[in-house]
């Protein structure tokens, strides 16, 4: 059978590598080893969090559909990091397992150009060095392009103690086939590890000693299509580990595979097991544990903070030494998972496999970790597959950009020796790259790639009309009078009359003091908040854009993929290696590996002086 | 693009020296200190002529000739200037020095030869003696990472970037997992005000470095028939002063230099200090002065065995940096209780003096630490600034600016050892807190 696309995998990456293809106009098909794991949240309720929030706020603003499907099964939603500065903050949300799973499959089955297939791809047709279809359940379909979503699925095995499970998560079927068939394609593939905590029975939990945790109404939701604000929410629950607990675990230490060998795959370090903290942080008295609910008025209960691969009769004896879990009863035990993954230095910045012609892979299969970062690159695997089906240049996001373009320069230049988790901590241009102002930043871009649609479209461009009307409306003159009297409330004295930006560059006032100053038709405290921000940050957004544009002239000089590196003599020998294996795409990717001095890039330059005349 | 400067001839050897700026800010920079009797501001300067002027800058007036290439028509594309001085590393050190401190950035290896590539201007012919320069450049910095590796210098910038790099994943850990750090107890800032404390006695031994290179300048100051300039040739060796029993016979400052240790004293012999009414000796005796405030250390040389007046010593204490006191003419008189017994007609006790020379003004400031380059101490200076920024937020209490001006903080100093702030910033959280779930 004839498609123009396949997809392997319908995960977080999956669907939306999918649902982009086919949205472009593409005839794409794609393959799912079972229809009920389809966006299926194997791990924590949530989506979102530090980092994470800015990643579905972009995928949502490129027009991806992740904001979109969380915002409609949401339990509750939270403004991490709500009492700092704007470029910290973060949206994290509760959401209902089952609702997030409907209802992208709903959507996948409602998408034109879009065919869903249940089964196990067992090989990629390559020939000639280029992709040329898939092979499913012994069956042959044929396609230009073909987009790897396999996340923690490759020859995976789940470890509770000494039961082993040939598997997938959450006890659904694994791909056993292949693994073998992209190594022999000479793929890198290699083993990572991760791992989930219990899930338990709702009414065996007695949260009235535990500390409850609400969401916060009166924010906004991920999508920027999505009106109004979620007003019936759902609480969690704080409790925390003590001595008791601790105790337990040392004693069982070497029952656990992570400690007696039988786990051999790199577990991410800011994922770590329950054993995994007391046995590194063995002076902390207490750890953190909040119990998250799977469903609305569901039977389950997701206990967070208590990953483990202990034995089962370990995790009985350990959960219910914890305040409130001491009668807890187990649906479903902790487990680690191992599976296999391609080092992400194989990959070009557009995603596709350097040695395939038209293969692409996104999400854990590229050495990530979270929902997010798989839907963040799924879309831009999509997006990049399309293109090459339209002989269009790909479209690489840049670190100043958008957080996307952190995540992929990260993995491609970089690599990655454990899954790797978006942080903010990783951008350096987190000032400009806010999750306010993702639209601004990409929804131009998403119109122009063909997936914002006229009425998101029409939504931004109202949006954005706004804020340059506020942006104007700052520079309204205040009498000295009034200044006073907005300055007295705040214990304040003015000597002058200013303009509103003026006021707002004061710390001590915030968008919500200037509100009344502004026409009727402007009074809007979201926008009003956003635009203030930006005089706020004034300063240090100049000192960020002028780095960016400093970067910007070494990411404009593109290398020749031809270029021969081990050859370049003057290059070090370290230098010479790393280049050839990572092989960057431009200077400044160049710049960033680590092993490549300033004096090699000179080199270099010099090279490509002496070439290209 | 920001501004940079740097030496482009090489230091020491060479009876010119060239400074040379590039980027937006070039001419009016070099403005700030250049002017003739034709330039006095930016529109009086035709490009590509060379024109003859003065460079001012504190004490430094020096004869200078300077060159400006207007953009597109330079060696990188943008506005250019080049300063053209007499050679020798201290007055190109000091124009250089005095661009920097005027908002010039410090040119990092290869930059102008980027910036040109990146402008599109070097042609094939170029690029090959470029080759050449930078494998020239490489050694320079093979053999500057042999030199620092062998100090402690190495061990500080590390240390450095150790402190701040905790203090940045302290608040990168409250801030990437905000519910997890409230145990957390935060002694940030004070970490941060120890490491600026650290970041500034560095630049001040960056001083000290120099004294080594430039050498150390000695006044050797008292009043007059004490015996100065017979120790002034008793330090050189041989008779280049006139000594003779006439009191005020030195009427001008006599200068030589010696090498002692391996540091080079540039010694300053002075007219004597009395109340003159000879005009001549007058305006020596003001000389004197200067010389004792442009020096790195006064030596005050007295008779032993005399009553030295307060208000003598304050005079010479107000414009000195340094004073050491000394009893001459040991020989006959006996030695004092205080201060360095010297005999400038035997030599006795004049090593232990040239020992107490380099102790107060090497020694003292850490100079076994300082042998920076004007490149380390241009980070240092960019590092420093940050923090001091950073820390201004911090009171302000923006913390998302703090992280801002720390990571350019800890950047300008990686930039002098190699390596990415960001990941250590990363790996450093994951293992001193106990977070993520």
């Amino acid at each position: 059978m004839k498609y123009e696309a396949i997809v392997i995998g319908a995960g977080h990456a999956g669907v939306e590598a999918a649902l982009a293809l086919a949205r472009l106009g593409h005839k794409t098909l794609i393959v799912t080893l079972d229809e009920r794991s389809v966006s299926h949240m194997a791990c924590n309720p949530n989506i979102g969090g530090t980092g994470k929030g800015h990643l579905v706020r972009e995928v949502d603003a490129l027009g991806g559909q992740m904001g979109l499907n969380a915002d409609a099964s949401l339990l509750q939603i939270k403004m991490l990091n709500g009492n700092k500065g704007a470029a910290v903050q973060s949206l994290r949300g509760q959401t209902d397992k089952e609702v997030y799973h409907d209802n992208m499959l709903r959507t996948l089955r409602a998408t034109d150009n879009l065919t869903i297939l249940e089964g196990e791809c067992e090989d990629i047709l390559v020939e000639g060095g280029s992709v040329k279809g898939a092979v499913v359940k012994g069956e042959s379909y044929s396609s230009d392009v073909v987009v790897l979503c396999t996340g923690v699925y490759l020859s995976s095995r789940t470890i509770t103690g000494e039961e082993i499970h040939d598997a997938g998560p959450y006890g659904f079927e694994n791909s056993k086939n292949l693994s073998a068939a992209l190594l022999a394609k000479g793929l890198p593939l290699r083993r990572f590890k991760t791992g989930t905590p219990a899930r338990v029975y709702a009414d065996s939990i007695d949260y009235s000693v535990m500390t409850r945790e609400d969401g916060d109404s009166t924010i906004n939701c991920f999508s920027f299509l999505t009106e109004g604000k979620l007003l019936d929410q759902t609480p969690c629950y704080l409790t925390y580990t003590n001595a008791e607990t601790h105790r337990i675990i040392r004693e069982n230490i070497h029952r656990a595979p992570l400690y007696n060998g039988t786990i051999h795959g790199v577990g991410p370090r800011y994922c770590p097991s329950i054993e995994d903290k007391i046995m590194r942080f063995a002076d902390k008295e207490r750890h953190q544990i909040f119990i998250e609910p799977e469903v609305r008025d569901g039977e389950l209960m997701y206990v967070q903070g208590m990953s483990s691969s202990l034995p089962k009769d370990v995790q009985e004896a350990m959960y219910r030494s914890v305040k409130g879990l001491e009668k807890v009863r187990f649906a479903r035990y902790a487990y680690a998972i191992e599976y296999d993954c391609i080092d992400p230095l194989a990959l070009k910045p557009s995603l596709e496999v350097k040695a395939v012609d038209g293969l692409f892979s996104a999400g854990q299969f590229n050495g990530s970790s979270g929902y997010e970062e798989a839907a963040a690159q799924g879309l831009m695997a999509g997006i990049n597959a399309a293109r090459k089906l339209e002989n269009k240049s790909p479209v690489i996001i840049r670190r100043d950009e958008a957080y996307i373009g952190v995540l992929i320069d990260d993995l491609v230049t970089k690599g990655t020796n454990e899954p790797y988790r978006m942080m903010t901590a990783r951008a350096e241009y987190r000032l400009s790259l806010r999750q306010d102002n993702a639209d601004a930043r990409l929804t131009p871009l998403g119109r122009e790639i063909g997936l914002v649609d006229d009425y998101r479209w029409a939504k931004f461009s109202e949006r954005n009309g706004k804020k340059d009307a506020l942006r104007a409306a700052f520079k309204t003159s205040v009498p000295l009078a009034v200044v006073k009297e907005i300055y007295a409330t705040k214990g304040e004295n003015a000597a002058f009359g200013m303009t509103i930006e003026e006021m707002l560059k004061r710390s001590f006032i915030s968008a919500a003091d200037i509100l009344p100053l502004l026409p009727e038709a402007l009074r809007d405290i979201d926008l009003a908040e956003e635009v203030a921000v930006e005089v706020k940050y004034g300063g240090y957004l100049d000192k960020e854009k002028k780095h960016a544009a400093d970067a910007m002239k070494m990411e404009e000089k593109v290398l020749p993929e031809t270029l021969d590196y081990l050859s370049m003599e003057n290059l070090r020998l370290e230098a010479r290696q790393k280049l050839d294996k990572v092989r960057p795409r431009t200077l400044g990717q160049a710049s960033r590996i680590s092993g490549v001095s300033p004096a090699d890039i000179a080199v270099l330059i010099t090279y490509l002086v002496r070439t290209q005349r | 693009m920001d501004t940079i400067a740097a030496i482009s001839t090489s230091l020491g050897a060479g009876a010119i020296g060239i400074v040379r700026m590039s980027g937006e800010q070039a001419l009016s920079l070099a403005l700030r200190f250049f002017s003739s009797p034709t330039v006095k501001k930016a529109e009086d300067v035709v490009p590509n002529h060379l024109g003859l002027g003065t460079f001012t800058s504190g004490t430094l007036r020096e004869k200078c000739m300077m060159v400006y290439f207007r953009a597109p028509k330079s060696y990188t594309g943008e506005d250019m200037v080049e300063f053209q001085v007499h050679g020798g590393s201290y007055l190109v050190t000091r124009v250089l020095e005095a661009v920097l401190s005027a908002g010039a950035r410090l040119a990092s290896p290869g930059e102008f030869t980027r910036r040109a590539f990146m402008a599109g201007k070097l042609s094939l012919d170029e690029a090959e003696g470029i080759r050449a320069m930078i494998s020239a450049e490489s050694d320079a910095e093979l053999r500057e990472a042999y030199s620092l590796m062998s100090g402690r210098f190495h061990d500080r910038i590390e240390g450095l970037m150790q402190s701040l790099t905790e203090v940045l994943s302290t608040m990168e850990a409250s801030l990437d997992y905000p519910e997890e750090m409230e145990d957390e107890a935060d002694d940030s800032m004070e970490k941060a005000a120890a490491v600026k404390e650290e970041m500034s006695t560095l630049l001040s031994s960056y001083d000290a470095g120099k004294l080594i290179k430039g050498g150390v300048t000695v006044a050797i100051l008292g009043k007059t028939n004490v015996g100065k300039s017979s120790l002034l040739n008793r330090l050189l060796g041989y008779p280049r002063a006139i000594v003779s029993e006439v009191h005020g016979t030195t009427r001008d400052v006599v200068g030589e230099s010696i090498v002692y240790q391996g540091v080079k004293l540039n010694l300053l012999d002075t007219a004597g200090i009395r109340e003159t009414g000879d005009e001549v000796e007058s305006i020596g005796i003001e000389r004197s002065l200067d010389a004792a405030k442009s020096a790195d250390v006064v030596i005050y040389v007295s008779e032993a065995g005399s009553q030295t007046e307060d208000e003598e010593i304050s005079k010479v204490k107000d414009v000195a940096r340094k004073v050491l006191f000394v009893n001459n003419k040991i020989d006959i008189l006996g030695k004092d209780a205080t201060g360095i017994n010297v005999s400038a007609k035997t030599g006795e006790g004049v090593d232990a003096l040239l020992d107490e020379v380099l102790r107060v003004t090497l020694v003292d400031s850490r100079a076994t630490d300082a042998l920076l380059e004007e490149r380390h101490a241009d980070c240092i200076r960019r590092s420093l600034r940050a923090l001091e920024e950073g820390i201004d937020a911090f009171k302000k209490e923006n913390t998302e600016c703090v992280l801002v001006d720390l990571r350019e903080s800890i950047n300008a100093l990686a930039e002098i050892g190699g390596g990415s702030a960001t990941d250590k910033i990363i790996d450093d959280v994951f293992s001193r807190f106990c977070v993520g779930k």
